[in-house]
């Protein structure tokens, strides 16, 4: 078992670093000019009048490290020189291009493998980010770590939220749906909840703030708080913070828990069906145990454990597929900031924000291996 | 009656959708003037028609297109409030948005925009699952044996496509005969390298390719990825915004969905005795999959198209909820719904696209959940 635990985490190195690699060569395919976003954040350009010197262009090219090579090696026609990177200014680099491609011959298609060395603007980057310098937003000029690190409170305590709601209401429902399988009401409180499941999420969610949030339309249907979190200023203690905003944070975690609890209720119930046919269960009921009995100390125990490694395998998901619900409930989380970041074409944010939910994807499926292994010892993968 | 209902919902749906301008717009379907009868939908230049030169002999249904602004209702107008009309003029079903749009013209359109997004996208997610899985799930682990020397021609030939596609541009500089030249070199050496490489007794030992493990380990990493998050990104990488981007990007995403339903179906056939036999009978693997399997394949083909419809949808309409990669002035289901964040009580803005999403998504569930039951 040692053995294989180290096995993974010695690969855990070579792949985060080859997510690096994708995700760099993503970034490079973004649309926009870094340099012209950078000026415009210092305020000495503005997007309709784009004329800017020259020598300043290449200045802030070099201080962004534009000018280097993109990554330690490459492979590229002969017909294109080792040192084509160094021109920074893109219409200059297309005319070159075009000059060479038209005075090309046959035998300058022959590929040529020229190393560059550490001086790349790839090892620079990763270099960065193991120093855990993310760079700088282009929207505000904030570095993005401080970005992250106040999103990420907010989506914490709402997925926190959502998460313990949603199984609260999942698990008790899947066990009565198991245990009163026969009853009529158990079977209409399903399709009413598989109904609500097939419902886009950002209708329910839409709908509910129109219906329940404002007495506009319905009156006396305002129940919950107004999207947002509240009225929040920096100077607030953490608890205080998190006891204003969790009042607004309901309605968006209630939704989640409606939404997807019926599908994992769904799931539990058909875990258990499956448990329920085995022989040990009707041995234990032919020996005269209750049904209840049978059900809560035998067949959950053992049906819940597909269901650990969902909770973990899912978390990543839920911290990036709250986008919808964080963009209609107002919650400057995660999702919310990806989103303003995409709008506001703040590169630097969104490659942070996918490299880290990439890396907390991988661990996150390693974790659950681990963990299902661990709880459920027949399955041994070092074996 | 169940079965019906689908049945009436995918005709009312597609036909919506492939007829949604002659049922939503504000030009007459079929008019008269002294040329002759005109159907000016299907005019290139709409602006031309005016109806005081041409009689109008047919109206659409709804007499206003999804652009066309009623400056009289603009600001939200609930569907049971008094709406400003002139004499003559169509009352607004569904209410209006901000500026003045019907809201149920913005929905017919959206029927087709829906339409055209969901069977695009499947049907290149159908192309790439059926490359990336009949194959590789036919000849499993153990089946595809080659020779080294095959498998290193085969990766030189991968990198010398991959490398003339990245450089697509020196290629233009070149004319035809000088590429044809080019190419012929190319295939010279690459004979001239199997004839070398087979002289090593080493390299002429034949190894079995695991295409099926390789297979299922990249349909894996897609699954693994959070599906929205990377959809939002890579759309928001192309720097024109435009349909076509999401049904590519959709299309690339799907496909693993629609290949584990055909992977699945093949290690089910590949054991029946009828494929055994034309093993047997000495059949080419080719022919025995594509005469053989390909046919038993169509109903979980046709399920997993079913699902991955629904997601399509459910995929577009949340984009065009967010307004990230569509155009400004598109007008589909998902981005009426959107301007109901504007204002809160424009109840009519969320509750009929949203129903019409809804809808659309259950019918195609519903089918699939039936072909799947019916295929077990």
């Amino acid at each position: 078992m040692f053995k294989y635990l180290i096995k993974k985490l010695i690969i855990i190195f070579p792949s985060i670093f080859l997510l690096a690699v994708l995700i760099f060569f993503l970034s490079k395919l973004a649309p926009g000019d870094r340099v012209y976003a950078y000026l415009e954040l210092k305020g000495t350009a503005i997007s309709g009048n784009r004329t800017i010197e020259e020598k300043d262009y290449k200045e802030i090219a070099h201080k962004l490290n534009l000018d280097l090579p993109l990554f330690y090696f490459s492979i590229h026609p002969k017909a294109f020189s080792d040192s084509l990177y160094q021109i920074v200014i893109p219409k200059q680099k297309d005319s070159l291009k075009s000059l060479i491609i038209s005075k090309a011959k046959a035998s300058d298609m022959l590929p040529i493998i020229s190393f560059y060395g550490k001086k790349n603007q790839f090892h620079k980057w990763f270099g960065n980010i193991l120093k855990f310098d993310f760079g700088i937003s282009s929207i505000d000029g904030q570095s993005v770590i401080k970005k992250i690190g106040t999103a990420l409170k907010w989506t914490f305590l709402y997925i926190i939220l959502a998460y313990i709601l949603t199984y609260g209401f999942a698990i008790p429902l899947g066990i009565f749906s198991v245990y009163y399988s026969n009853r009529k009401f158990i079977k209409i409180i399903e399709l009413k909840l598989m109904i609500l499941y097939a419902m886009p999420l950002f209708w329910l969610a839409t709908l509910s703030v129109i219906f329940f949030t404002s007495d506009e339309v319905i009156p006396f249907l305002n129940v919950f708080p107004s999207p947002g979190i509240g009225n929040i200023y920096g100077n607030m203690s953490l608890v205080k913070q998190i006891s204003i905003a969790i009042p607004h944070l309901i309605l968006p975690s209630l939704i989640i828990a409606i939404h997807s609890g019926a599908y994992l209720a769904a799931l539990i119930k058909k875990n258990m069906q499956k448990e329920m046919k085995k022989k040990y269960s009707s041995a234990l009921l032919a020996r005269g145990l209750g049904k209840k009995e049978v059900i809560l100390k035998h067949i959950f125990p053992n049906s819940i454990l597909p269901l650990t490694t969902l909770i973990i395998v899912s978390l990543p998901a839920s911290f990036a597929g709250s986008v919808v619900m964080e963009v209609i409930f107002n919650i400057p989380g995660m999702g919310r900031l990806l989103y303003d970041s995409l709008l506001g074409y703040d590169w630097n944010v969104v490659f942070t924000i996918v490299l880290l939910i990439g890396i907390f994807t991988y661990l996150s499926y390693i974790a659950g291996d681990l963990l299902y292994s661990f709880l459920n010892p027949k399955i041994q993968p070092w074996k | 009656m169940k079965k019906y209902f689908w049945k009436i919902s995918l005709i009312i749906f597609i036909f919506t959708g492939l007829f949604s301008g002659f049922i939503a717009n504000d030009i007459p379907v079929l008019c008269k003037d002294a040329s002759g009868y005109r159907i000016p939908v299907l005019e290139k230049n709409k602006n031309f028609v005016h109806k005081k030169n041409c009689k109008t002999l047919i109206n659409p249904l709804i007499k206003y297109s999804y652009k066309s602004i009623d400056v009289k209702n603009a600001g939200f107008v609930s569907p049971f409030d008094k709406q400003n009309l002139s004499l003559g003029q169509q009352k607004h079903f569904f209410g209006t948005d901000q500026i003045g749009r019907d809201v149920l013209a913005g929905m017919i359109y959206g029927t087709s925009i829906a339409l055209k997004i969901g069977f695009l996208s499947m049907a290149l997610s159908l192309i790439i699952a059926l490359i990336m899985s009949v194959y590789p799930s036919y000849y499993g682990d153990t089946l595809l044996r080659k020779t080294r020397v095959d498998i290193i021609i085969y990766f030189l030939i991968i990198t010398t496509i991959t490398y003339f596609v990245l450089n697509y541009e020196l290629l233009k500089a070149l004319s035809t005969i000088q590429i044809i030249f080019v190419i012929a070199i190319g295939i010279f050496l690459l004979i001239i390298i199997y004839y070398i490489l087979g002289l090593l007794s080493a390299l002429k030992k034949t190894i079995s390719i695991p295409l099926d493990s390789i297979i299922s380990w990249i349909t894996k990493i897609f699954q693994s990825i959070p599906g929205i998050l990377l959809v939002l990104i890579l759309i928001s990488l192309f720097s024109k915004p435009s349909i076509y981007n999401i049904i590519i990007v959709i299309g690339i995403l799907k496909w693993p969905l629609i290949a584990r339903y055909i992977r699945a179906e093949i290690l089910k056939i590949k054991e029946e005795r009828f494929i055994e036999s034309s093993k047997t009978l000495g059949l080419k693997d080719s022919l025995i999959i594509w005469r053989h399997i390909l046919p038993h394949i169509m109903t979980p083909v046709f399920i997993a198209l079913s699902f991955g419809f629904a997601s399509t949808i459910l995929i577009e309409s949340t984009l065009s909820f967010l307004g990230i990669g569509i155009p400004a002035d598109h007008v589909s289901w998902g981005s009426i719904l959107s301007q109901a964040r504007q204002n809160y009580s424009a109840w009519w803005l969320a509750i009929f696209p949203g129903l019409a999403i809804f809808w659309i998504i259950f019918v195609f569930n519903e089918i699939g959940n039936y072909l799947e039951s019916q295929n077990n």
